[in-house]
């Protein structure tokens, strides 16, 4: 009990000292020079608004190229979508385009001007001798 | 609004570069022989009289070997047209064994396939009782029908 009754003197006191501070500074914040005035003003407009919304060069320093990336994805997801199925098309494309060259390099022209005629190729018995021999 | 025009472009260039393509793959299938040009005809010619009875893929096919005859050395142009009209009788299924055997042979040993080549070269340079012998020996290789010497 006695201790509680302590503690909330030290309280109590505290709370004076810090008027006291509180009414100190009032008191001799008018005599201040106008120059401090005005740089202590500028920087607690600034810190508040820093507080407001955080600065790019933090934004920049932190996840920058991922906000940039993403904002400019907010405003133009349609362009980027309609681009993005544009170049999957294309590519796609000119895949089953080069797919098909090889094909035709492989096709049934160089068969027919192979060394052994198709009739060769076409007999079963020479398919069995083929996997053998490709066996081995 | 600068989207939308961005974006009208690039449908526009997609719907262009889409409508060549299929044009392209069109190109190709079901050409009667009076359409084809002069060089497909050269290459085609042993098949000018069946050309028009021909379903439209089998004449995309043969498109195919006149667009690569013209890569192919002399000796292997005649080897191609001396074989097409017997290529052309062949069933689909004959055919597409064969590409598949073809790409079997392509990956043998050197010394495997000169020693095909060489049994081959040996049969069409043969007596057709010489042939039925190299047949009855190799049933594997020259099958039991005659071959035609190409």
């Amino acid at each position: 009990m006695q201790t509680y009754n302590e503690d909330q003197a030290i309280s109590m006191r505290d709370q004076e000292i810090a008027k006291n501070i509180a009414s100190l500074l009032n008191t001799n914040a008018i005599n201040i020079d106008a120059k401090i005035a005005s740089k202590l003003s500028y920087g607690r407009q600034k810190a508040l608004a820093n507080m407001a919304t955080p600065s790019s060069r933090l934004a920049l320093s932190q996840h920058g190229v991922l906000r940039l990336l993403g904002d400019y994805w907010h405003q133009h997801r349609l362009l980027i979508t309609f681009m993005m199925c544009g170049l999957g098309i294309v590519a796609l494309l000119l895949l089953q385009n080069s797919s098909n060259q090889d094909d035709t390099e492989q096709g049934d022209a160089f068969l027919l001007a192979s060394d052994l005629p198709p009739e060769i190729y076409s007999n079963e018995g020479f398919g069995t001798w083929l996997s053998e021999n490709t066996q081995q | 609004m600068v989207v939308r025009k961005y974006a009208a472009i690039i449908i526009y260039v997609l719907m262009s570069f889409l409508h060549t393509h299929i044009a392209n793959a069109e190109d190709t299938t079901g050409k009667p022989w009076a359409t084809l040009n002069d060089e497909q005809r050269i290459v085609l010619a042993p098949l000018a009289d069946e050309w028009d009875s021909l379903r439209p893929w089998q004449r995309e096919r043969m498109l195919e070997i006149a667009h690569d005859y013209p890569k192919m050395s002399p000796d292997r142009q005649e080897r191609v047209q001396q074989r097409l009209s017997s290529w052309s009788r062949m069933t689909p299924f004959e055919r597409e064994n064969a590409r598949k055997r073809y790409q079997q042979f392509k990956s043998l040993p050197p010394e495997k396939k000169e020693e095909i080549r060489k049994k081959w070269q040996e049969y069409r340079n043969s007596t057709p009782e010489k042939r039925q012998e190299l047949r009855t020996q190799h049933p594997e290789i020259f099958g039991t029908e005659d071959l035609s010497a190409k």
